[in-house]
């Protein structure tokens, strides 16, 4: 059918495709393996060996991160500041979601609207009063500062993801359940929710990555390095050890590397959320 | 009005909201209208005192000038390099997914450690470009990247868009993949390049995804403070400051909390006024 020419053309052509998109993922990636290499080396020997991997592996340069360097003790406040806010989020947001896809109620466009606004507010607009409520609350340089807020923050965007997976389940099946006689609780925790739970776990997923990488929040709200998430840690042990790589590589990776794992792992998630977030944006 | 379960649901919720992020949204635009530390008990009204000093205020010119600097370059770069990128992973099946996924990775990771990891790249003694460039025989090109305000301001627009172009490569991926094969056929039936393809038929069909992608960039670009924060600590002498910097800076070093306060509400407003303007120009 075709000319050689034509198909030398179209050969040319899918050579330089996969030529762009093998050098856009080493241009992606390089750097994650370089800062993985890098945290096994000395200071001499990344100015020696710069690109390649270390020839002498300094599996210390981790132990310095996780004691010295408190990224053990900033890994376990991420961690437990990241779970406190997804729990509250699982719980109170999927319900929301149900009520505004499912019921009629006065008001219901304003708090369309609302949310709508806050995902596209930026938390700076807020920052100083929220600053003055929460030390008013007095919980400021705790946990719940960092929890309060982000899991108001974070409703919006959960909330309407979670909306989109009650709107996908067919009225129907909704309607026999009220007919069996269920009230609506019931017909929300044992029907609905299992049906809509893809789209929860997708906003659910969203958020764990979003409040694991703010420095905002714990930079604003923190005093005590105790309390410290990663993010704000890392910051701070950088302040430290400016001029050793080898352990602050190992920071950089210690920090990053949860959720990369988990990102491996549910990477179709991720991808479907943010298509789907994206789409209800606009 | 009779209290029923569906309210009881929605409750807890919106009282979230309100407590923690409409109330501080409005007040914050009530602070704004003072002359107040953040910390002493007098809070005097000055009206639109703040915003009118602000448009006066050298420093905050600059940082607007960055953050639209940033604005723009990054939207550019996203649009164009978002969309020849997804275009060329649709035409793969398994390959151009794999591809996605490796592009979003950056996305997952703190602007903090993405930013400690790209001050190493630009670093004058052992970064990656710099003995990239001595490698090829370029080395009279090597410099302090993030010791000139022009490349320093460069090389936050490099890194963000770094960390995000596989987030728009997915976007119009995703776009691209709701088109139907049949008008692709019939492009090629037309007779019409690529290109033309591209600008008459596909990108017009596109408009919607567009419109996300480039609300996204604005937003974010706007946002931007972490990376500032990180990778170039604002300098070389505060020549790379954002607004949301700024913001920080007047409010928790200055104790101008009302000036912040306007400060962020001009932050709102030109990224709600650039969003609306580019809406209506992909809409025509």
């Amino acid at each position: 059918m075709f000319h050689p020419s034509e198909k030398l053309l179209k050969k040319t052509k899918q050579i330089i495709s996969t030529a762009i998109l093998i050098i856009v993922s080493v241009l992606v990636l390089y750097p994650f393996i370089w800062t993985f290499f890098a945290s096994l080396k000395t200071n001499p020997e990344l100015y020696a060996n710069t690109w390649g991997p270390p020839l002498d592996p300094q599996w210390s340069n981790y132990e310095v991160a996780w004691t010295s360097g408190r990224m053990g003790t900033c890994f376990v406040n991420s961690v437990i500041v990241t779970a406190a806010v997804v729990g509250i989020l699982a719980i109170i947001s999927p319900m929301a979601a149900y009520v505004l896809a499912s019921y009629e109620f006065r008001g219901k466009k304003m708090v369309f609207y609302g949310l709508i606004a806050g995902m596209l507010v930026a938390p700076h607009v807020a920052i100083v009063p929220l600053y003055v409520l929460l030390q008013q609350l007095g919980v400021i340089d705790t946990y719940f500062a960092l929890i309060l807020t982000h899991v108001a923050w974070g409703l919006p965007y959960s909330t309407f993801i979670a909306r989109a997976g009650f709107l996908g389940i067919p009225k129907s099946i909704e309607e026999s359940a009220r007919v069996d006689g269920l009230s609506t609780f019931q017909i929300y925790r044992k029907i609905m929710l299992p049906l809509a739970a893809p789209a929860v776990a997708v906003a659910l997923i969203l958020q764990a990555i979003f409040v694991w990488n703010d420095f905002l929040f714990p930079l604003i709200f923190l005093r005590s390095s105790d309390l410290f998430t990663l993010p704000l840690g890392l910051v701070v042990f950088r302040g430290m050890y400016i001029i050793r790589y080898g352990p602050l590589s190992a920071g950089v990776i210690i920090s990053s590397i949860p959720l990369i794992a988990f990102y491996v792992f549910l990477s179709d998630y991720v991808k479907k959320g943010i298509s789907l977030g994206g789409a209800l944006k606009g | 009005m009779r209290i029923k379960a569906f309210h009881i649901m929605i409750a807890p919720a919106l009282i979230f909201y309100f407590i923690f992020l409409a109330y501080p949204v409005v007040n914050g635009f009530w602070l704004s209208l003072h002359r107040w530390s953040g910390v002493s008990p007098i809070m005097t009204f000055t009206g639109l005192e703040n915003y009118v000093k602000l448009l006066f205020d050298p420093f905050f010119q600059r940082a607007l000038k960055n953050t639209l600097i940033i604005a723009f370059a990054g939207l550019a770069i996203r649009f164009v390099g978002g969309f020849s990128l997804a275009w060329i992973a649709v035409g793969y099946r398994k390959m151009g997914n794999v591809f996605l996924s490796v592009a979003l990775m950056p996305f997952v990771v703190s602007f903090v450690a993405i930013g400690i990891m790209w001050a190493w790249i630009y670093d004058p003694s052992f970064g990656l470009i710099n003995s990239f460039l001595k490698f090829v025989g370029l080395g009279f090109l090597a410099r302090p990247w993030l010791g000139e305000p022009t490349t320093a301001l460069i090389a936050i627009i490099v890194t963000s868009s770094w960390q995000s172009i596989g987030l728009y490569a997915l976007i119009y991926a995703v776009g691209l993949q709701r088109i139907s094969q049949s008008i692709y056929d019939s492009i090629k039936i037309d007779g019409l390049s690529t290109l033309q393809g591209i600008r008459h038929v596909i990108l017009p069909m596109l408009k919607p995804v567009i419109a996300v992608g480039f609300v996204l960039a604005m937003s974010a670009s706007f946002k931007i403070f972490d990376l500032v924060y990180v990778l170039t600590e604002r300098g070389p002498a505060f020549s790379t400051d954002v607004l949301a910097t700024y913001l920080y800076d007047s409010a928790f070093d200055k104790w101008m909390a009302g000036y912040a306060s306007a400060i962020g509400f001009y932050l709102f407003i030109f990224c709600l006024v650039l969003v609306v303007i580019q809406l209506k120009l992909i809409r025509e």
